[in-house]
């Protein structure tokens, strides 16, 4: 059995180098011995923790399991007799003592070559090389499985974060997003984007970490901007509007507390007077002079008067609060109206010394609104600039002008009083809000004034403003169409 | 005064060298197109040799699933290649260890012969080397020339032995600094007469320098031979007249991409296998002791010859 080696290992290096699946090598080997030896039976036997697995599921004898363990610890090619007679040609497959493969074929042959041995050897080394790569890129692939697990599991808790992020590299592009810093771009678009790259800059210069609250939209977004090991930057934005607006529930909720102690007092005043002028009348009233008496009557009057207001200010309120105040709409005329609202303070302005003055259009002007709610508008506003009068000041006055701009109405109200200070324009029509601490009681009031004047004016599509300078006086501003 | 080249190498040719059934075996072995039958007719000229292999054969180190009783199943189940290891190994045993040493003793030197033979054949698996019977070999005769100088020059063997102990040195090292010949170029020359292979050659004349073999071939063989010594000698098993700590050269140690940890994991490996192997690196094993084995063993090997003869 003479042939050319070198041509044969030329033609088994291309036929082992082109293996693909185990189920090619082991077409191969046989192929292989085949061309070598003639066999009846082969065997395939695949190492297992502590036993041997025939490829293709054959019945395999002890006396073959013992050969296949013994070869797998001599790594020798071997021709073994077997007790029937027959012979067993064993190949193992192995690199670095590490078995993949074993093969057995019985045969009768028992004259075998050195140079088919020898042959078989280097068939034996280039296999197991090829099984090592087989079973090196099925690691690969089930790592890559894993490394997809993982990552799809990362991703999935990325994605169902709140909170939207992102990280860029040092050139500020996206490198990468999760979904909801996908909804926070298409909500607040490029405003948004640009933003976020100039905090980035300054990060830079800041250092390692950087929060911001950022308000777009109605919505207050808290963005935090961290610089990463690697150099790039990673942005999260959360919405916090639900904190913003959870902290201004907490922070009316106080005021609704403090007003109710407010309100308790303010009217337990009033009461009290009554109560206490009422007993004085009954304990002693043989004994009270007819002016005495009508004095007390009428301090009796005005107290219940003022209890009166009082409660008809919380009503509305309440009603405003409910939304059940409904508005009767009907034609009067206005220059009426503040006649009527003119002389019902005069008084109580004298009393204070305070004058009061009314600038009317010579002509007579009709409007279509609620009357009783535009008269409680006004009493309000007055009431409220003689109770906040200067009193340092000589000279005290009240204002009321009523302006006609074609199809709309202006009023003003306007006092020298002490004014409101500049931070708190706004927020004297916030329902319980007061300028000064409620505590103190330096002036009676419920803090519930202005922000009922507030919502009665919007509530008949009106608007009401203020301008005032502490010190020197207020001017509110009431403009309404006049619904004709 | 010390003996001349020329005076040792006549010595060294006057050696015992492999005779005409042996010489055959190898030459049978080192042809590719021969066949089982040629190596057992080779081998049967030898009944005591055919028992002892199939003596060794039968060994725990081989643990065979099956005891064997042909000579022809022991060719094809060990190889070609492992008998003629075999039949050297005996004949080696046989011819150079069978002496007293003053100085050397044959036993525990023999343990380091067989010892390094092993290992390098594990050495070779480990580095996915094919041709393990030849390195086998290498391994087994690599230090012969250690033998051949106590024969023909043993008081240089004394003089490095004291030398190597006293400076706690290995055994070339002192050689080197006594500059008396080496035992590498001892072993060189005797396998040169032997006509060996030339993997045997350059493994005996380089297995402690690897780093001075300047060609290509065999330097693989010469640098399994190598670290496999090292580790014997690191793991204490047996003697080889080297007082030093071994480290592996560099060199060998680059080649195998060698770490610390698959060094360790290579030396307990060895460790376990050597434990194994106890009896078989035994110079016993090897060389019978007494007259009436030896009839025992050669009726029994009579028998077997005629069956074996019936075979054919």
């Amino acid at each position: 059995m003479i042939f050319d080696t070198y041509s044969k290992i030329s033609d088994l290096v291309v036929e082992i180098s082109s293996l693909k699946s185990l189920e090619q090598v082991e077409n191969s080997i046989h192929s292989i011995v085949s061309r070598l030896i003639d066999f009846d039976e082969e065997y395939f036997m695949w190492p297992t923790d502590d036993s041997y697995e025939e490829l293709n599921n054959k019945e395999v004898t002890e006396e073959i399991k013992d050969l296949a363990a013994w070869a797998a610890k001599s790594l020798k090619i071997s021709i073994f007799p077997l007790e029937n007679g027959e012979n067993a040609l064993i190949i193992p497959f192995s690199k670095s003592q590490k078995v993949f493969l074993i093969y057995i074929c019985l045969t009768k042959m028992e004259e075998i070559s050195n140079e088919i041995l020898v042959f078989l050897n280097i068939v034996s080394f280039l296999i197991a090389s090829v099984i090592e790569t087989l079973q090196l890129y099925e690691e690969i692939l089930e790592a890559k499985n894993v490394m997809e697990k993982n990552r799809d599991f990362l991703n999935q808790i990325l994605n169902s974060m709140i909170s939207g992020l992102a990280v860029y590299d040092k050139k500020y592009e996206k490198i990468f997003f999760n979904s909801n810093y996908q909804k926070f771009e298409q909500k607040y678009g490029k405003s948004l984007e640009d933003y976020i790259k100039n905090e980035m800059i300054n990060l830079e210069i800041i250092g390692e970490k950087l929060t911001k609250e950022y308000e777009l939209k109605g919505h207050f977004l808290s963005i935090d901007f961290l610089k990463t090991k690697d150099g790039n930057y990673l942005v999260i934005i959360s919405d916090i509007t639900g904190t913003k607006e959870l902290e201004r529930l907490k922070k009316l909720d106080k005021m609704k507390t403090e007003f109710l102690s407010t309100i308790s007092h303010e009217l337990r005043t009033p009461l009290a007077a009554i109560k206490a002028y009422s007993e004085s009348i009954v304990d002693s009233l043989e004994m009270l002079d007819e002016e005495t008496l009508k004095d007390f009557m009428e301090t009796i009057l005005n107290e219940a008067d003022h209890l009166q207001n009082l409660l008809d200010e919380i009503l509305d309120f309440s009603r405003l609060e409910m939304k059940t105040l409904n508005i009767k709409k009907e034609k009067f005329s206005i220059n009426e109206l503040i006649n009527e609202v003119y002389n019902a303070h005069k008084n109580k302005a004298k009393t204070n010394g305070i004058k009061m003055y009314k600038v009317l259009p010579k002509e007579n002007i009709i409007v279509n609104l609620d009357r009783t709610r535009v008269k409680q508008i006004l009493s309000n506003l007055i009431d409220n600039a003689i109770k906040y009068c200067d009193k340092r000041k000589d000279l005290k006055f009240i204002k009321i002008t009523v302006k006609d701009e074609k199809d709309r109405l202006l009023i003003l109200v306007e006092d020298n009083g002490i004014g409101i200070p500049k931070e708190h324009h706004e927020k004297v029509f916030e329902k319980f809000y007061r300028v000064d601490n409620s505590l103190t009681y330096e002036v009676s009031g419920t803090g519930i004034g202005l922000s009922v004047v507030k919502e009665l004016v919007e509530i008949q599509n009106g608007k009401i403003w203020l301008k005032s300078v502490e010190g020197k006086g207020t001017r509110f501003y009431i403009e309404f169409k006049k619904g004709m | 005064m010390a003996p001349t080249t020329k005076e040792i190498i006549k010595k060294l040719s006057e050696l015992p060298t492999p005779n005409f059934v042996l010489k055959r075996i190898i030459d049978t072995t080192s042809n590719p197109s021969s066949n089982t039958k040629e190596l057992e007719n080779a081998v049967l000229q030898s009944p005591p040799l055919v028992a002892k292999i199939l003596k060794l054969s039968n060994s725990a180190y081989y643990a065979l699933p099956r005891k064997i009783t042909k000579l022809s199943q022991a060719i094809n189940i060990l190889g070609f290649k492992t008998v003629r290891n075999l039949a050297l190994s005996i004949f080696v045993a046989d011819s150079f260890f069978r002496r007293e040493f003053e100085f050397l003793d044959s036993q525990k030197f023999w343990k380091h012969v067989m010892s390094v033979a092993i290992a390098s054949e594990m050495l070779s698996q480990f580095v996915n080397y094919p041709d393990k019977e030849e390195i086998f070999l290498s391994g087994m005769l690599h230090d012969l020339g250690k033998i051949a100088m106590g024969i023909i020059t043993p008081e240089t063997v004394e003089m490095i032995l004291n030398v190597a102990e006293y400076k706690k040195v290995s055994f070339i090292k002192a050689e080197n600094m006594l500059n008396v010949m080496t035992h590498q170029t001892f072993g060189k020359l005797l396998f040169e007469n032997w006509n060996l292979p030339e993997s045997v050659i350059y493994t005996a004349a380089y297995h402690d320098e690897p780093e001075k073999l300047d060609i290509d071939r065999f330097s693989l063989n010469v640098y399994i031979i190598h670290l496999a010594n090292i580790s014997v000698n690191s793991i204490f098993y047996g003697y080889s007249g080297c007082f030093d700590i071994p480290v592996p050269s560099d060199v060998v140690w680059n080649r195998f991409d060698m770490t610390a940890k698959k060094y360790l994991d290579f030396l307990n490996n060895l460790e376990r296998k050597l434990e194994e192997s106890n009896d078989f690196v035994k110079l016993n094993t090897f060389i019978e002791d007494t007259e009436e084995e030896k009839e025992e063993e050669k009726e029994k090997d009579e028998d077997k010859t005629e069956e074996a003869g019936e075979n054919g």
